[in-house]
């Protein structure tokens, strides 16, 4: 066994662990409100899941800062528990910096793919 | 088939001479009182003296005799042959650890990972002409981690010990923790270091499998749970100014 | 040692697994699994929505299509791994602040008998949007 191996990033490792349950406990409130105003808030049924009832939820400016949260938030917790999963595992702990940056990435682009996705939808009824 | 004749299995393996590791069986004429470190015994002075195991105190103290006997993993001399449940007893080395022969397993990777530790007090200076007073108020957080024997069960059931061979491992973040609450040790922020890393600390994810191995009943998970709280702290209020 | 990969895996002997699988290594094994399937899930989700931002009609039948019942069955199966991976992540949040370590048996039942209660409302609430919605 090699004398000393350690590679790894301290601020990365309680850091992402502090956020990983900060997030957590956000993300159980958060999803809450995001499935009960989708499903359940007082919206006509008939419209819950449809183009019209998306757009009628997303007027509610509030709305849409709580699913960009939540979508922050859940890529956030997601992706650092892939990180987790791939990093217990020697094989991929080895290239952790590559991992690291791929996951930015990834994450960076999947939450503008988000934001973007929602901009028909909100205030306007542009279509 | 005698009344009081015990089956045991024990998986052999000789690197030297076997591909592959296998079962033999051998039985045993259980007395009472017998522990499977007797039973093993009797194999090798009458039976088979081939058979290949560890021991030493025979009074679980010194934590040679580790190893998994009917799929828990626990101390051969503490372990009564009639307290085993089922036909018979399956007795094999502790998992993931190299063999060196039969129920004998290389500790070489155990040690290593304990010594990143430092497991050993360092004193405070001035140092005193006798030994370091401890009230016994002080004394009572180390009363549990002290007892560790450093059999190699918790670290060797670990799933996460398994996979990453960087991880310190419930042994020796149990043996850290012992000394980062020992009031007469000087080096608290130099053990959090060690500790403060994704092969340190956070690589535990609370499996809690350690808990379940230790024959001694001791509680690995606790310590590294109040490790993390401790180095998260640490990160949180920054470092303390050395007196 | 060379063993087959599935008698690694799987056999008598393996070294996979740990030796003894108990409460809190099985919570972990369901907690892995169900946070890996959420993350799938979360592009799954996000993809049908940029649908939604491209192209109304296929939205609407695309969503029509959800309605169908092997799909809700599937949203079911969702509510109950979020529910689950959402309890047993705060218990381990509660490991985190020291509470319950040395009952965690114990935390991981009263987990799953009020992740239970909230599975059957979930059901019953399913239930009550395909009745109502139809």
């Amino acid at each position: 066994m090699p004398e000393k191996r350690i590679a790894t990033s301290k601020v990365a490792g309680t850091w992402a662990w502090a956020l990983q349950r900060l997030t957590a406990v956000l993300l159980i409130v958060l999803l809450g409100i995001h499935i009960w105003v989708d499903h359940f808030a007082d919206i006509d049924p008939e419209e819950t899941l449809t183009v019209a009832g998306v757009e009628a939820r997303l007027d509610q400016v509030l709305y849409v800062v709580v699913d960009y949260c939540l979508l922050a938030m859940v890529l956030f917790h997601g992706l650092n528990g892939a990180r987790t999963v791939m990093f217990d595992f020697d094989i991929f702990a080895k290239r952790k910096k590559t991992i690291d940056v791929a996951l930015w990435v990834l994450g960076i682009a999947t939450l503008i793919w988000g934001i973007v996705v929602l901009f028909p939808f909100i205030g306007v009824s542009g279509w | 088939m005698a009344a009081d004749e015990v089956t045991i299995k024990v998986q052999r393996f000789d690197p030297a001479a076997d591909s592959m590791p296998y079962w033999q069986t051998y039985k045993v004429q259980a007395k009472p009182g017998m522990t499977v470190l007797d039973a093993l015994f009797e194999i090798l002075n009458h039976q088979d003296g081939s058979l290949a195991f560890r021991f030493c105190c025979r009074a679980g103290v010194c934590g040679s005799c580790a190893m998994v006997i009917s799929g828990k993993a626990r101390l051969a001399c503490e372990t009564q042959v009639t307290a085993i449940r089922g036909d018979e007893i399956l007795l094999s080395p502790l998992p993931h650890q190299k063999i060196i022969k039969d129920l004998a397993c290389d500790y070489t990777l155990f040690f290593d990972r304990l010594k990143k530790v430092k497991p050993y007090l360092v004193g405070k200076e001035p140092y005193p002409e006798r030994e370091y007073i401890q009230s016994p108020k002080e004394r009572v957080p180390i009363n549990e981690p002290i007892d560790c024997i450093m059999c190699g069960s918790c670290t060797s059931v670990c799933s996460m010990a398994w996979w990453s061979k960087d991880y310190l491992g419930p042994a020796a973040l149990l043996k850290s923790y012992r000394f980062l609450v020992d009031t007469r040790d000087s080096i608290p922020d130099e053990r959090l270091d060690i500790i403060e890393s994704e092969d340190g600390v956070w690589r535990c994810h609370t499996q809690f499998n350690c808990v379940e191995a230790c024959p001694k009943k001791l509680n690995p998970t606790e310590a590294i749970q109040r490790q993390k709280m401790k180095v998260f702290k640490r990160k949180l209020l920054g470092r303390r100014k050395k007196k | 040692m060379k063993v087959s990969s599935f008698k690694w895996l799987f056999g008598k002997n393996s070294e996979f697994w740990p030796t003894n699988m108990k409460t809190g290594m099985w919570a972990w094994v369901g907690h892995r699994l169900t946070g890996v399937l959420l993350v799938v899930y979360v592009f799954l989700h996000l993809s049908f929505l940029s649908q939604a931002s491209l192209d109304h009609l296929s939205f609407d039948a695309l969503m029509e299509k959800m309605a169908e019942p092997l799909f809700v069955f599937f949203d079911f199966l969702l509510v109950c791994a979020v529910i689950y991976h959402a309890m047993n992540g705060l218990r381990v949040v509660l490991f985190d602040l020291g509470i319950g370590i040395r009952n965690q048996k114990l935390v991981f039942w009263i987990m799953m008998a009020i992740s239970a209660v909230m599975v059957a409302v979930g059901f019953w609430a399913i239930s009550v949007l395909i009745i109502g919605g139809d």
